[in-house]
């Protein structure tokens, strides 16, 4: 700091220039900007993370060994393997329940033609009727019996058929439960599967933006690559401790590519608003929590527009206030102006 | 009084070896441009980078005024609190013990409670100590684009070292482009959230980064010292674990980098037009000046040619400041040997002997010699103070000479020896001379006893004159009777001019007509002093001479960024200067140089040849500063006594008592009112007095906050930490301790930061915007106390040629009319600066100016032996005063000339000088008298016997300080209204006092003076003349 020039600074640190001395000069020579368009409404950022509303669970239908499963994290097809049980003693059950049930047909056949035949006898008055009550008990019994057995072998039938789980949907095993060797009971899980089509963006929102944005009916919900959501459902439920509640967005078309569980996104939730511009920061006049820009209009002579601060950029902020795309606003020389002042606009700096 | 007998060769001798010794001694002496002034001030710098007003009012600023409001001596003090940095200047009365206030401030500042570790302790600068002078400043440049860091170590590496080791040099200052530096570790509050860390958690990871030693281990024979490493290198931050998220380990250098950067943003200089760094040399206290600025420019050729030129760099002094004091020294040295060539033709036009006028003009080498040596003991320096002084003195020392030449020539006409005259001669006028220059010496004690600031100024013309005048004495009573017993054998004795008795009748006239004599006391007494009054030229502090330098000051409307300041104005005034040198159609000016900071810009041109101010004016106005947005532009021309008493035209208008909204209210209605009372004058704001700086407040959402569990102070924290950075403390890197920043990355707008989430404790990420409402809102950009109250100043500085006391009166009646209008009985209103010292000085001026006259009235009483011929010898003063005055007036005629307080001691001066004519006068008419003449007889031939020794004297020591009142160069106005006032009172009270005095004696009153007097009169022998 110059030793000569700190009287200035020593003693007067800022010689700044007061309103008053900037005398108002008929027409102050000003510096303008131009209002610029902003679509995009008012936009505010949404902090989720994608989410499934629930995992699918592949258990075991019997209690058998795992012989092959497929390891978390694995992406599959619809239908292809994911994990595969030993059917040793199922199919040795079945075995056993269709010897059975050909056991049983063979006695059902007979009791059958006994009964047929004693009927016949009965009709001629040769048997007694209780001895035919009995053979017609034996078929009927011998008929359940074979139900039975075919219920059973359905039964196995279907563990044996159950012992090799299939991806139900596109979708990535998430975790497993067993190991290759393991009893599984029945009843157990044995991996938890994650089907692609149900995923979706879970968002905290505190309740206040959301009341702000009317419950997010008509807003455009978007990620920063421009994948469109909508709002599936919220968690009806509002947070007792910091006033947020989740919502539940889904996807509009397909997702995006590598769409990670628990990944955390950035969603814009943007609704329409008129009279939304871009305005150069030195555009912006503060006044007692009150902000405003000087516009100047065709004749030269500027207007006091009473502005809304919506969103700010780095270079621009947005504001909502009577004011059009277009439309030139002050941005130097702002001090000596008074509403209806005419104004000369200075383009540039002259060198 | 056989010495010179005895001893004429030796004294001879001696003499020339004084001369020989003083020649020596006058070379050795500092050279300065003003005496060493001491200020009696010290300033407090209070720093915290990135902090605004407020906080640093709160925090420091206010425990720190309550802690140095007790120091003793204490007179008054004002703080000056911008964003990130204040000023507290504390004022002391002049009798204060520097050292031992310094001391105390010290101390005090030590005992400031809750002063926070990581802002510095405040710097203090001693003003008594010389702090405030600058030597030279410099400018560091590159035509070729350089970043900030190739200054630096440009800077540090050559320059630095290089200035430190001229010695006289006690500190280079650099607030300008301040080098200190700090850590930065920038996080990206992102990868944070991303790995689920909070702030916290980082920063308790990151504390304490520093070597520890534990004592000591006795293994075998010998004794390990314990070092227990906790220092890391700045290259080996990044691998810091932070912390853990399963099995991995999050590492610093993934959330963050870590680098050094500047504390504080340099402000914008250039030099020619071309990217530099400015810095300024302080001196120690009484260093040759001149000499130390040849060793300056010498080891800058060095560095130029040497080091610097491979780095494509030059570092050149802004300006030479010796010029300026070079050419003012020149030009007073110059007025003296021209005074002494007048001062001696004029006394060969008496004397018409050059043997005799020789013997007589020996003195002044002799005499100035005694004066130089006396300066070298009494460490004082060759300033146009001391100069001046000298200057002045010559015609004043060469009385004693001429009374004694002229006494043994007189002798020796009667017939005596030319031995016998000698001796005759010296002692006949011996006791006469040394009452006479007693008296003239004693008028200086009250100078040097004045106790103001400015005061300091005289105190080497009072000891300059004083010791010319016992010089003179010394030289006349031994040195002359030798040198005559020398240089006189054989010369036959030439009458001089002769005055005619026709001449004696004619200034005697009034004594013979009452109605004369009555007209000649009325005018010569109250009407002299009446229109004295009347034509006395107006008040005013310090002379103000103008220097070779034209400053442009833009001032901003609101304060921009360094770096739009630098592209709106200072770029701009560059390029349009580029293109008038292109064009060729511009003022001569060799160089310029600029600097912007967030409030102003400063521009400095140094024309070259002969210039015009008000065309230099027009075509800045017209061609460079033309229609520059949001700001006003000063241009004005530097003056000397910058370099010496900065402020010596500013004064302050402080108003106080009312809330901050208020004062501002009133302020900005009292300046606007003071500004269409006075426009000419520059009448400004101290800080602006409405709110400047745009901000963004972020308010806490206070039950947001309850129910996640957190502070304000903790919001704060993580706010602070991603916006200026959280402190972590001073560690040792890169062979430097430097404080140590966490903070975020800066956000590119507002709602970026709003958007960036953090991590809470049990309740985790959140938006900020969830945990504060923002607002955008003004608020001042400074905050100015005085004596430890928040208050709005005004600096007032007069217009162009207009004297600081006529505007100061002016405008303490235009606020007090305008303030009565608008009665508000908490509203105070003070003045300090020029204005408090000029009232300060005057007040103390008119004491000493009755004390010089009452000491005078009482050396004459007792010279005279007679209260009322002592009487009628103070009575002819107002006649000296006049032509004092009217010489003043004459002045201004072709030159500005203020009644200033150097041109005031001018007149104290004065009395001390001109009151040897009427003592000289009365002495012989006293001597006349008690021989029995009568009254008449008595007046005429005390008229007669000392009219020419008046003439005289009074003719050498007009004709001597006559090139000081005439010269026109640069640094003159500081003198010429002294030597006006000196040549002016002496011409005049030689012209009419004789006639005055006549008139006056004349009265009935003096006819006693035979009767009153009964001691036996031993010297009725005139001095001079026949």
């Amino acid at each position: 700091m110059p030793y000569f020039f700190r009287y200035f600074i020593f003693s007067s640190v800022a010689i700044v220039s007061s309103i008053l001395s900037v005398q108002a000069n008929s027409t102050p020579a000003v510096r303008v900007g131009e209002a610029q368009p902003w679509q995009r409404g008012i936009q505010k950022p949404l902090y989720c993370e994608a989410d499934a509303p629930f995992r699918q669970q592949i258990s075991s239908h019997v209690s058998a060994e795992l012989t092959w499963l497929l390891p978390a994290g694995s992406r599959v097809k619809k239908g292809e393997l994911l994990a595969k049980q030993n059917d040793f003693y199922l199919k040795r059950q079945l075995a056993q329940l269709d010897a059975n049930a050909k056991a049983a047909h063979a006695n059902y056949v007979y009791s059958l033609n006994e009964y047929e035949r004693l009927s016949k006898l009965d009709e001629k008055g040769a048997v007694s009727s209780s001895e035919l009550q009995q053979h017609k008990r034996d078929y009927q019994t011998a008929s359940e019996q074979n139900k039975i057995y075919a219920e059973q072998f359905r039964l196995v039938e279907h563990q044996l058929n159950n012992l090799t789980h299939r991806a139900p949907a596109d979708g990535v095993v998430l975790s497993l439960f067993g190991e290759p060797g393991q009893w599984v009971g029945e009843g157990e899980s044995i991996l938890v599967f994650l089907p692609a089509d149900q995923q979706e963006v879970t968002c905290r929102v505190a309740l206040e933006l959301y009341q702000q944005f009317n419950q997010f009916k008509d807003v455009k919900l978007s990620l920063a690559d421009g994948t469109e959501l909508f709002l599936d459902r919220d968690a009806g439920l509002v947070s007792s401790q910091d006033q947020t509640i989740n919502l539940h967005l889904k996807f509009k078309n397909n997702r995006p590519e590598n769409f990670f569980i628990g990944q955390r996104y950035v969603v814009d939730v943007s609704m329409a608003a008129s009279n939304l511009t871009k305005v150069p920061y030195d555009a912006l006049t503060i006044n007692n929590n009150e902000y405003y820009v000087w516009r100047v209009g065709q004749d030269n002579k500027v207007s006091k527009v009473v502005a809304q601060i919506i969103d700010t950029d780095k270079n621009y902020s947005v504001i909502q206030g009577e004011l059009q795309a277009g439309d030139k606003v002050v941005v130097k020389g702002k001090l000596a102006l008074k509403d209806d002042t005419e104004v000369t606009i200075n383009s540039q700096v002259k060198l | 009084m056989r010495l010179f007998e005895k001893y004429g060769s030796i004294i001879i001798a001696f003499s020339f070896l004084l001369v020989v010794l003083g020649v020596l001694a006058g070379l050795k002496l500092p050279n300065a441009l003003l005496p060493k002034i001491d200020r009696a001030q010290i300033a407090v710098v209070t720093s915290w980078p990135g902090k605004t007003a407020a906080e640093i009012e709160q925090s420091l600023i206010s425990p720190l005024e309550r802690q140095l409001s007790g120091l003793g001596q204490l007179k008054n003090l004002q703080t000056n609190i911008a964003n990130g940095q204040a000023w507290t200047t504390l004022n002391f009365h002049y009798q204060a013990d520097m050292e031992q206030t310094y001391m105390e401030v010290l101390a005090r500042i030590n005992q400031v409670p809750d002063w926070p570790s990581q802002v510095a302790k405040p710097r203090v600068i001693d003003y008594s100590n010389g702090a405030g002078s600058t030597l030279a400043s410099l400018f560091l440049y590159s035509d070729t684009q350089k970043s900030q860091a190739d200054f630096m170590h440009a800077y540090r590496a050559y320059v630095e070292p290089a200035m430190t080791d001229i010695p006289g040099i006690t500190n280079i200052n650099m607030d300008n482009n301040l080098l200190a530096q700090r850590v930065d570790i920038e996080f990206d509050p992102q990868k944070l959230t991303q790995y689920s860390l909070s702030i916290d958690q980082v920063t308790r990871k990151l504390q304490g980064l520093v070597d520890r030693s534990g004592d000591s281990l006795l293994l075998g024979s010998k004794e390990y010292d314990l070092h227990f490493k906790g220092q890391m290198a700045l290259s080996e931050l990044s691998n810091l674990p932070i912390a853990v998220t399963g099995v991995r380990v999050v590492r610093l250098g993934e959330v963050a980098s870590v680098h050094k950067r500047f504390v504080y943003d340099w402000s914008y200089s250039a030099f020619k037009g071309n990217q530099a760094i400015y810095f300024y040399l302080q001196p120690d206290k009484d260093i040759n000046v001149l000499e130390t600025i040849d060793l300056i420019k010498a080891t800058l050729a060095e560095l130029n040619e040497g080091p610097l030129s491979s780095l494509d760099l030059k570092v050149v002094m802004s300006r030479d400041n010796s010029l300026p004091i070079k050419q003012a020294l020149l030009l007073v040295y110059g007025n003296l040997l021209l005074g002494v060539l007048l001062a001696c033709g004029f006394l060969y036009y008496f004397i018409r002997n050059l043997r005799v006028v020789f013997l007589i003009f020996v003195s002044i080498p002799v005499c100035l010699s005694l004066v130089l040596l006396g300066m070298q003991l009494g460490g004082r320096s060759l300033n146009l103070i001391s100069l001046a002084g000298m200057a002045l003195s010559v015609g004043l020392l060469l009385d004693a000479s001429i009374i004694i030449v002229e006494n043994i020539q007189r002798l020796r006409s009667t017939g005596l020896s030319l031995l016998e005259s000698c001796r005759q001669g010296v002692l006949q006028v011996r006791a006469a001379l040394i009452s006479s220059t007693l008296s003239s010496i004693v008028i200086f004690v009250p100078i040097v006893l004045m106790h103001s600031e400015v005061s300091q100024l005289f105190g080497d013309l009072a000891f300059t004159i004083s010791s010319a005048l016992v010089a003179s004495i010394m030289v006349a009573l031994f040195l002359l009777p030798a040198l005559s017993r020398q240089l006189l054998p054989g010369q036959k004795v030439v009458k001089g001019k002769e005055l005619s008795n026709k001449w004696t009748m004619f200034v005697t006239a009034p004594s013979r007509s009452k109605l004369q004599g009555r007209v000649w006391l009325i005018l010569a007494i109250p009407g002299a002093l009446l229109i004295s009054w009347w034509i006395k030229p107006e008040l005013d502090l310090l002379p103000n001479p103008k220097e070779n330098i034209v400053m442009v000051y833009t001032a901003f409307d609101e304060p921009l960024s360094v770096t739009a300041a630098k592209a709106q104005i200072g770029d701009v005034i560059e390029q349009r200067i580029a293109v008038q040198k292109q064009l060729g159609d511009h003022p001569a000016f060799d160089i310029h140089g600029s600097f912007c900071n967030s409030t102003y810009c400063l521009v400095y041109f140094y024309p070259e040849g002969s210039w015009d101010f008000p065309v230099f004016k027009k075509w800045v106005d017209t061609q460079i500063v033309q229609d520059l947005p949001d700001a006003r532009t000063y241009v004005y021309q530097g003056t000397l006594l910058r370099l010496a008493l900065p402020d010596a035209r500013t004064s302050q208008l402080d108003l106080k008592g009312l809330s901050m909204a208020q004062l501002q209210q009133a302020g900005q209605e009292l300046l606007a009112h003071l500004v269409k009372t006075f426009p000419e004058a520059r009448i400004t704001e101290v800080i602006p007095m409405r709110d400047t700086v745009a901000r963004v407040e972020f308010s806490p959402k206070a039950d947001a906050l309850a129910f996640m569990g957190m502070s304000q102070a903790q919001l704060n924290q993580i706010l602070v930490t991603l916006t200026d950075g959280a402190y972590l403390g001073q560690f040792y890197a890169d062979s430097d301790t430097l404080p140590f920043y966490l903070k975020g990355q800066p956000p590119e707008h507002l709602e970026q930061l709003l958007q960036t989430e953090v991590m809470i404790p049990n309740h985790g990420l959140h938006p900020l915007r969830s945990l504060v409402e923002t607002q955008l809102s003004l608020a001042p950009s400074a905050i100015y106390r005085t004596d430890r109250e928040v208050s709005m100043s005004i600096n007032l500085v007069p217009a162009n040629g207009q004297p600081v006391g006529p505007f100061i009166t002016q405008v303490k009646a235009e606020v007090a009319a305008y303030l009565a209008q608008r009665p508000n009985q908490d509203l105070f209103i003070n003045y300090r600066g020029s204005a408090d010292q000029l009232s300060g000085f005057l007040t103390e001026f008119f004491q000493m100016f009755f004390v010089s006259l009452l000491i005078l009235f009482l050396l004459i009483r007792v010279a005279l032996n007679s209260w009322s011929l002592a009487l009628a010898v103070m009575l002819s003063m107002p006649l000296a005063i006049f032509g004092g005055m009217l010489c003043l007036k004459i002045v201004d005629y072709f030159a500005p000339q203020n009644l200033d307080i150097v041109t005031m001691i001018g007149f104290i001066i004065l009395m001390g000088l001109v009151i040897n004519n009427a003592i000289l006068l009365a002495s012989q008419y006293r001597s006349a008298m008690v021989s029995g003449q009568s009254q008449q007889q008595a007046i005429i031939q005390s008229t007669s016997y000392r009219m020419r020794a008046i003439y005289m004297s009074t003719g050498t020591s007009v004709f001597g300080m006559l090139p000081l009142m005439l010269s026109p160069g640069d640094g003159s106005e500081i003198y010429r209204g002294l030597a006006a006032v000196i040549v002016g009172g002496m011409s005049f009270s030689a012209l009419f006092s004789l006639g005055f005095m006549s008139a006056l004696l004349s009265l009935s009153i003096f006819s006693k003076q035979s009767q009153l007097i009964h001691d036996s009169e031993t010297e009725n022998e005139p001095v001079l003349g026949n």
